[in-house]
Parts: C-alpha cells; sequence; structure tokens
C-alpha cells in the first residue's frame, strides 16, 4: 500500500472533522425549535379523526388574537407521545406547550420543568378543577379538559337485538351484552384488557374498584388489596369471562366496531365518544349514555394544558395560555372538546347537545367522579398501576384469585416502590 | 552480488522507516472517523448508563439523580421478576436462533438449485425480512386474534378450539417466536445462499467424480464451506435477539401475565412506563454483560476451532 498523498489526506481529515462536528452537533442541547413569534403546541389528540382538526381550529384563533404569533402542532399517537414529551424534556428540550395527564404532570411539576403561570390566569375565572395543578403557590398548569367515564351503546343494536335500555349492574350488562350477540352479528361489550395499552388501559380499569368504592392508598399507604378493590377486579374478571369480550382486540380495533355497528356496549370516556361520531357509520343520536353501572363513581381523567420551562419563547406561550383561559380562548376550544368539563365553566352549546344527545351524562358522572392519582403517592402512579395491572392480568389470563393476586401485589408494591 | 555496507544500509533505513510511520498514521486516519464515531454515539452513553445505573435517576430528570451505590443491581438479583425475564431472554433467544438458522439454512439449499420460478420463489421468501416490523407486528396481530384472527378460524375448521394467541401465557412467547422466526429467518437464507454460491463447481465436480452421494456431497464440501458464515451468522442473531424490541412489545407488550417480558421490554417497561432510569440502566448494562458473555463464548470457541483446523 503506497502512502496516502495529500489529497486522500486532506480528504480523511474532513471526514474525521464532520464526523466530529456532527456528532458534537447531535450531542448538543436540543432545545426548543421555537422561533419568535412561533409557539409549537404539542397534543396527541390533533391525530383524532374529526376533532383534532377542530381542536387545531379552535387554537388557531389565537393567531387573530395575537397577529404576531404563529401556532405550530406537534402530534403523534398518545402512546408513542407520552415516552416522546418525557424524553424531550428531560433533554431539556420539548415543545413550547403541551398537554399531559395529570399523573404525567405531577412528575413534571417535581422535576421543575414546567413555568409557572401565576400571571397567566390572574382574574381568568378558572374553576375548582385547577386548585391541584397549583403548587406551592405556583399555577403549573390549567385544566385543557377533564373526561369522564360512562356506559355507551349502540342504538342501532340495541334495538335489532330488542335492549330497550341501558343496564344499570354488571350482572345486566352481561346479560345485554350476550342478548346482542345472539341476536346480531356484533360483538357485546368491550374494555381495554392488553398490557401492550398499558398506559391507557390502567386509566379504564380504574373505574372498576372505584365503582366498588375501591381506592389505591389511604392517602399514606398503599392499600392495594382492600375489600372493594377485590369486588372491582371480580367485576371485571366477570365481565372479561362471560364470552361477551372480543378478547385481544385493542381500543383502536373495538373502537372502530363500535363506530361500524358491530360492537354493542363500552365503558368509554366522552372524549372518545366524540370521535364516534364521525368518519363511521353512526351520528351523536345513535349513541345512547348512562352511568356506569356501579353502585359508586368512576374516575375522571384530567389533561393539563402546561408551558415548557425551557421554551425560548415563555412570555409568548404565557400570552398563549392567557388567551386559552379567556372567554373567547375556552368558547374556541369547547366544540371540539365535546362534553369535557374545561378550564372555565363553558356551558354546551344548544346545537352541541341537539347532535349528541349522549353528553350531558357524561357532565353528570363528572360531578362525581374521582381522580385516577393516588393520594400521596401522585408521582409514583404509573409505578404503582403497574404493578396492579400485572396482578389484573394474572387474574384474567391465568385464573388467579383476584384477592391472592392483590395480596401480591400490596407486598410487591410494598418492596419496590421505594 | 554484492552485499551492501552497514552504513549505506542505515541510511537507507531512515526512509524506510518514514514511509512505514507514514503508512500506520494513514491506517489511523482511515479508523478515525469511525473511532469517533463510536466513541460519540456508543462508548460516551453506554458509560452515562453505566453511571446511572448506579443512582436512583427519574426518566424526566436524568441528570438529577442521587447516587446509591449497588442498590439497583441489589434490588435485580433479588427480583424473582428480574431473573424471570432473564431466563425469557434466553429461552427467546435460543429457539429463535436455532429455528432461523434450521429455517434459513434449509431454505437456501432449497434455492440453490435451479428450478422454474426460482427467482420469485426467492423474492417472496425475502419478503417477510424487508417488511418493516410495525406492519409485520400488526399483521400478525390479526392472525393470531382469538376471535376474528385468521390462525384460530383455520385451526377451527380442524375442530379446535379458540385459543388466546396472545392473550393466554401458555402460548404468549410461541405466537411472538413464530412472529420472531418468520420475520427474521430469510436474513440467514441470504446470507447461507450467498455462502452457498461461492462454493466453487470443481469441488461438486471433485466429489462426483470420487463417487460420492448427495448426502456426502453435503457433509464433506457443502458443510465445511458455510460453517464459518453459519458461525457469524449464529453470533449476530443471538445479539439481534437478547436485544430485540418492536416485534415483542407491538405484540404483547411483555404480557400476557410477563411471558414476554423480556430484557429489553422490561428495561423499556421501567424507564417510561416507571420512569425509574435508574434500574432500567441496571439492567441494561446486566443486558450488555449477557451479550458481551456470548460474544466472548463466540471468540473463544471460534479460536479454538480456527487451532484445530490448523493443526489438522
Amino acid at each position: 500500500m503506497k502512502f496516502p498523498n495529500r489529497r486522500v489526506k486532506s480528504g480523511v481529515a474532513a471526514v474525521a472533522a464532520l464526523t466530529l462536528a456532527g456528532g458534537l452537533v447531535a450531542c448538543s442541547d436540543s432545545s426548543s425549535a421555537a422561533d419568535d413569534g412561533k409557539l409549537v403546541i404539542a397534543n396527541y389528540q390533533f391525530l383524532e379523526p374529526g376533532r383534532g382538526d377542530q381542536l387545531w381550529d379552535g387554537l388557531l384563533e389565537y393567531e387573530n388574537h395575537n397577529t404576531e404569533a404563529t401556532l405550530e402542532q406537534s402530534a403523534s399517537p398518545y402512546l408513542q407521545y407520552v415516552d416522546k414529551l418525557n424524553t424531550e424534556l428531560g433533554a431539556g428540550g420539548g415543545p413550547d406547550v403541551f398537554v399531559v395527564q395529570e399523573a404525567q404532570f405531577a412528575t413534571l411539576a417535581e422535576a421543575g420543568v414546567l413555568a409557572s403561570l401565576n400571571d397567566a390566569v390572574t382574574d381568568s375565572g378558572l374553576n375548582d378543577l385547577n386548585e391541584g395543578l397549583n403548587v406551592d403557590g405556583e399555577q403549573l398548569g390549567v385544566i385543557w379538559e377533564q373526561v369522564t367515564y360512562a356506559l355507551i351503546g349502540n342504538k342501532n343494536l340495541m334495538e335489532e337485538a330488542g335492549v330497550t335500555e341501558l343496564p344499570t349492574d354488571v350482572d345486566g350488562l352481561i346479560a345485554a351484552s350476550q342478548q346482542i350477540q345472539e341476536n346480531t352479528e356484533a360483538d357485546g361489550f368491550a374494555v381495554r384488557h392488553l398490557m401492550s395499552e398499558f398506559d391507557s388501559w390502567w386509566m379504564d380499569y380504574n373505574v372498576f374498584p372505584y365503582g366498588y368504592n375501591g381506592s389505591w392508598s389511604n392517602g399514606s399507604e398503599l392499600t392495594l388489596d382492600t375489600a372493594e378493590n377485590i369486588a372491582g377486579l371480580e367485576a371485571y374478571r366477570d365481565i372479561y369471562d362471560a364470552g361477551v369480550m372480543p378478547i385481544g382486540d385493542d381500543a383502536s380495533t373495538f373502537r372502530t366496531k363500535f363506530k361500524e355497528n358491530q360492537l354493542g356496549f363500552m365503558i368509554e370516556n366522552n372524549g372518545a365518544t366524540l370521535s364516534f361520531t364521525s368518519g363511521g357509520q353512526i351520528t351523536g343520536s345513535d349513541i345512547v349514555s348512562g352511568p356506569l353501572p356501579f353502585d359508586h363513581p368512576g374516575q375522571h381523567q384530567r389533561i393539563v394544558f402546561a408551558v415548557n420551562k425551557n421554551s425560548d419563547n415563555v412570555d409568548l406561550a404565557k400570552d398563549f395560555i392567557n388567551w386559552f383561559v379567556s372567554e373567547e380562548g375556552q368558547t374556541a376550544i369547547r366544540p371540539g372538546l365535546g362534553a369535557s368539563t374545561l378550564a372555565t365553566d363553558v356551558p354546551l352549546t344548544d346545537e352541541f347537545e341537539g347532535e349528541h344527545p349522549w353528553a350531558p351524562v357524561f357532565l353528570d358522572q363528572a360531578a362525581t367522579s374521582r381522580s385516577n392519582l393516588i393520594e400521596g403517592f401522585e408521582t409514583d402512579t404509573k409505578a404503582v398501576m403497574q404493578i396492579v395491572m400485572r396482578a389484573v392480568e394474572r387474574v384474567i389470563t391465568q385464573g388467579q384469585d383476584p384477592a391472592e393476586a392483590l395480596g401480591e401485589a400490596q407486598a410487591e408494591a410494598e418492596s419496590s416502590i421505594r | 552480488m554484492t552485499v551492501s555496507s552497514p552504513p549505506t544500509r542505515h541510511a537507507s533505513s531512515r526512509p524506510q522507516r518514514g514511509r512505514r510511520r507514514g503508512r500506520d498514521l494513514g491506517k489511523y486516519l482511515f479508523i478515525l472517523p469511525a473511532v469517533l464515531y463510536l466513541l460519540v454515539f456508543t462508548a460516551a452513553p453506554m458509560l452515562q448508563g453505566l453511571l446511572i445505573s448506579f443512582t436512583d435517576a427519574k426518566l424526566i430528570n436524568p441528570n438529577g439523580g442521587n447516587f446509591i451505590g449497588t442498590e439497583n443491581y441489589e434490588f435485580l438479583f433479588g427480583s424473582d421478576a428480574f431473573w424471570h425475564s432473564m431466563w425469557t431472554t434466553v429461552i427467546y433467544t435460543f429457539i429463535t436462533v436455532v429455528f432461523a438458522l434450521v429455517l434459513g439454512t434449509a431454505a437456501a439449499l432449497a434455492l440453490n438449485r435451479a428450478f422454474r420460478g426460482r427467482t420469485v420463489v426467492r423474492a417472496l421468501m425475502t419478503f417477510p425480512y424487508a417488511m418493516p416490523t410495525v406492519a409485520a407486528a400488526l399483521i400478525f396481530i390479526w392472525i393470531f386474534n382469538p376471535t376474528s384472527g385468521a390462525l384460530n378460524k383455520a385451526i377451527g375448521v380442524l375442530g379446535i378450539g379458540q385459543i388466546g394467541w396472545l392473550t393466554d401465557p401458555e402460548y404468549g412467547l410461541i405466537s411472538v417466536l413464530i412472529a420472531t422466526i418468520w420475520k427474521v429467518f430469510p436474513f440467514v437464507m441470504l446470507v447461507v445462499l450467498a455462502a452457498l454460491q461461492s462454493v466453487p463447481d470443481e469441488l461438486y465436480e471433485a466429489s462426483r467424480v470420487d463417487g460420492a452421494d448427495g448426502l456426502s456431497t453435503f457433509r464433506a464440501v457443502v458443510i465445511p464451506h458455510i460453517t464459518p458464515t453459519l458461525r457469524i451468522v449464529a453470533l449476530l442473531m443471538t445479539i439481534w435477539s437478547i436485544r430485540r424490541f418492536e416485534i415483542i412489545f407491538l405484540l404483547t407488550g411483555g404480557g400476557p401475565s410477563e411471558a414476554t417480558n423480556t430484557l429489553v421490554v422490561n428495561i423499556y417497561r421501567r424507564a417510561f412506563s416507571e420512569q425509574d432510569l435508574g434500574t432500567a440502566a441496571a439492567i441494561g448494562m446486566l443486558g450488555l454483560v449477557l451479550s458481551l458473555l456470548v460474544t466472548v463464548v463466540f471468540f473463544i470457541a471460534d479460536r479454538r476451532q480456527s487451532r484445530r483446523e490448523g493443526t489438522s
């Protein structure tokens, strides 16, 4: 081999320099990409068929309010959204304004990555739901929406199967679901049941133990294996084992079935229910809704709107939040958020109620529903629920006794939640 | 021929040494980009991962963890769930590698013979490897669906009842293995096929002249020729299987009942679902040790084999 000539040496040096430069660029701080006057808004709901565009159109009203500003959306499916946001924020970057679930909000607040909104929400008429977002005197977020759960039924299938009204307890739900299956080609009932959907499954599952007055803690200690929680798990197992569920279907599959008149009943939140009324075979008037089939209230999900402390445009982001909680902003976003409770008390419009007669039930449920955060263990909620859902999985897939499964979960949580 | 005098030899060795040094410098310059790349994108993150594994860092604040010594490792070594995860990884890896090698080699041997439509068959058999993993996972989710999936419909015709391929812990790992092997065996097939096509025709000819039958030719000519290829493919398949994530996570998320909770899925759950970056990093380090162990064993075995071949 000949000694490389000067040109070759230069080439090698250039490649090395480029590689080093590339590496350094890749390692550099990936702070917010926002330029002056531009806000990046992140929300997984922008991808939802039908209402995603409606939500974005509502937010774009801000550009009329502040003509200097432009909004840019950042969206990814929910299951990736949470991981992506956590990773970006953990690295000191991320969008300027974003939505987060309440459980994630608690973690972000503790990590100190949220900007204080105190001066942005003064005199804005925030309702009581926002109080939990005030941490040590700092308002670190405002409610984007609070979604609640109710029992919904496909009116077309109910009529075809001769089911005259929504069931009010678990036995009735199983019977009505069987009636749907026997008299139509459709599945009876569906709720999430797969570990591959853990991030949503644990929230959906909570309606069962809550429905039996269960709770995961007493404020200072975990109480995973109480009689109430066991009763909730037994009810969940009974429905799972009744042969009325399309076992193996993920949420996107059984939700599509509901839209296509192939599924009778669901325990569902109002956000998803609104999305069923577009792009499928049913309209708002084809959905009937009723209280959850339990004696006690269910849970709600609070979705929080927060500002990234590391944003290059914190002041602009605060101005945006100030507009968002104003009457103008809340009215603009109301159509896209359907039957949710918002940051301020904005009523449903008559037009919306007319098109979606199922909606008021969800607002009634919101009056008594409970948070899915575990009191006293707010930042460990997801870690605890991982353990709980593994126990639930053992019950439904291995036939383990619910009391035994939750007892094991209690022991595991006590040793691993450090 | 005259012998050069020492001073002359001395004088001529200086430029030789200079040229040698220059050649060495050239080599270093050529490998510099790769070394820098590895330092920036492999060594540095690995070192950071190692440091994080000794802290109680949370995902949202990776650099804010407190030093807790070997607590994460002690916790894992005392955890049944961790050992179950390790065992699942070993089983998953072993079965994947064995089946992929057997199926891939068999397919390569079949495709190495001339027959009508061979190009089409080869393209079809390469298809699983070319397909994006997400698409493959979605297809298998539908195939394995207990109520409306093609597999249960097919076995239903045979009078076998519905099986919860992805929901029953007894079948969870089997289902994931079926999907994985389907996805990866074409890689083995392609590599072994390339090795088979490099066997000189003269060797087959000589074998035939010596009166060897097909099986003898396979044992005496083909196997020795493709063994080095199979060895390296086995190593690659093993390392890839230990660290495989997407298809397992998309199919089962580590369930049902932990049946498919391999080390890498466990890392994801710890880091992202439970936000426990410290423990996740510790699992990652132990997974790395497992991969290194396999690699070291492979190279020791390879060296011994080479020595044996050298002495025979």
